[in-house]
């Protein structure tokens, strides 16, 4: 399979099918099992041809065309809860405040996903996501601040925790029915959520730290790359 | 939507003109037909069994995944924060169809699913992936794999 079509014109493996979809969905879209499979066999299907390299193109796009927002069926993914009003902590002084504020604003969204997907990808640190929370924000206050799991290098540890408190925002954001892409998820997730602005102040720290692998993660391993417009 | 047209130009431009390994040759062997062969998956989604050693930076080692993993077991610790992961949050089939595989091989479209499929990160320089291939390579001789597919993300 090749999502990019430009490396497999380099690489030249002996049979590809490139499909111009999302990156992160290489079968096209998520529940649709008749098109994943129908990708799957056309892939498969190079297999039996005498001669290559081969590179073929997919004709189609996934089905639901690659932005709700575009699609005049639908009017795009919109974010379920509002954060705004009541009694906000301030994210200076009480980060883990504020996410927590906006995780128990999500959970009944999360407990929905949870029963929608059957799955969740929360989980990866290997600790609870409250702890995720306070190693972050512990983090923040010093980055040299005791990492709860030792068995992985802490950068591993750092990551995993921001990556399990971002799948709890976006399972629940994305619970109702209805295609969300990655981007307008992103926009709101980055753009507009605490946790979003506690991401690009522990991104900012990690860029001045003397460890080589943080520091470089800084670069687009935490911030996205069409969020950093939002960097400072 | 994580298209690489969509990419801010500078990180396009760097995406799409990275080094890219380079071959003399590109190999092309024939084999039995589709219906006959049996079919492992290899991803570069970083995914794993739920538990499992987590993926970190620029490691080239791998994880098995077998055959019969419940959905809910396979987690992905990918390293890159620049591809959609809210596809395979509803349905890890859209980047790791082992479920359409096994109904191809319902089928008969295809001979026969293996028994173990596997995945590394694929943020990783392809040299550091090359012993794990080779031991990848023995233990698919060993499941009767003739045909690979290679996932990315």
């Amino acid at each position: 399979m090749s999502l990019v079509r430009e490396h497999s014109e380099k690489i030249k493996p002996p049979r590809a099918l490139w499909c111009g979809f999302e990156l992160g969905r290489p079968f096209g879209a998520p529940n649709e099992p008749d098109f994943q499979r129908r990708v799957l066999a056309e892939a498969l299907a190079l297999l039996e041809r005498p001669e290559g390299p081969i590179l073929d193109d997919f004709p189609d796009g996934p089905p639901g065309g690659f932005t709700g927002a575009d699609d005049e069926d639908n009017e795009g993914w919109t974010c379920p809860v509002n954060f705004g009003g009541g009694e906000e902590p301030d994210l200076e002084k009480d980060p883990a405040g504020a996410v927590r504020r906006e995780m128990a604003l999500l959970r009944s969204w999360y407990g929905l996903a949870l029963e929608n997907n059957g799955k969740t990808m929360v989980g990866v640190s290997g600790i609870g996501i409250e702890q995720c929370v306070d190693y972050l924000s512990a983090f923040a206050l010093d980055p040299d601040a005791p990492p709860f799991r030792t068995d992985i290098p802490r950068y591993n540890f750092f990551k995993l925790c921001v990556d399990d408190i971002k799948a709890y925002y976006f399972e629940a954001a994305t619970a109702r029915p209805g295609p969300a892409t990655d981007k307008e998820v992103a926009d709101w997730y980055y753009g507009q959520s605490a946790m979003g602005e506690f991401l690009l102040k522990l991104n900012d720290i990690c860029s001045r730290l003397d460890d080589p692998v943080l520091r470089k993660m800084s670069d687009r391993r935490l911030i996205p790359v069409h969020q950093h417009h939002l960097k400072s | 939507m994580v298209r690489v047209d969509e990419f801010p130009d500078e990180f396009r431009e760097d995406y799409l003109n990275r080094e890219m390994p380079a071959f003399d040759e590109s190999p092309f062997v024939l084999g039995p037909p589709l219906a006959e062969r049996r079919v492992s998956l290899i991803s570069t989604a970083g995914l794993h069994r739920k538990g499992d050693r987590p993926f970190t930076e620029e490691s080239g080692d791998f994880r098995i995944i077998p055959k019969d993993l419940p959905d809910e077991d396979l987690v992905m610790t990918h390293v890159s924060s620049n591809f959609d992961r809210i596809g395979f949050m509803k349905d890890a089939d859209v980047a790791f169809p082992i479920n359409r595989l096994k109904e191809l091989a319902a089928d008969g479209v295809i001979g026969g699913v293996a028994e173990y499929h596997y995945s590394f990160m694929g943020a990783t320089e392809p040299d550091k992936m090359a012993p794990s291939v080779a031991e990848i390579v023995a233990a698919m001789k060993a499941d009767k794999v003739d045909a690979v597919m290679l996932c990315p993300v």
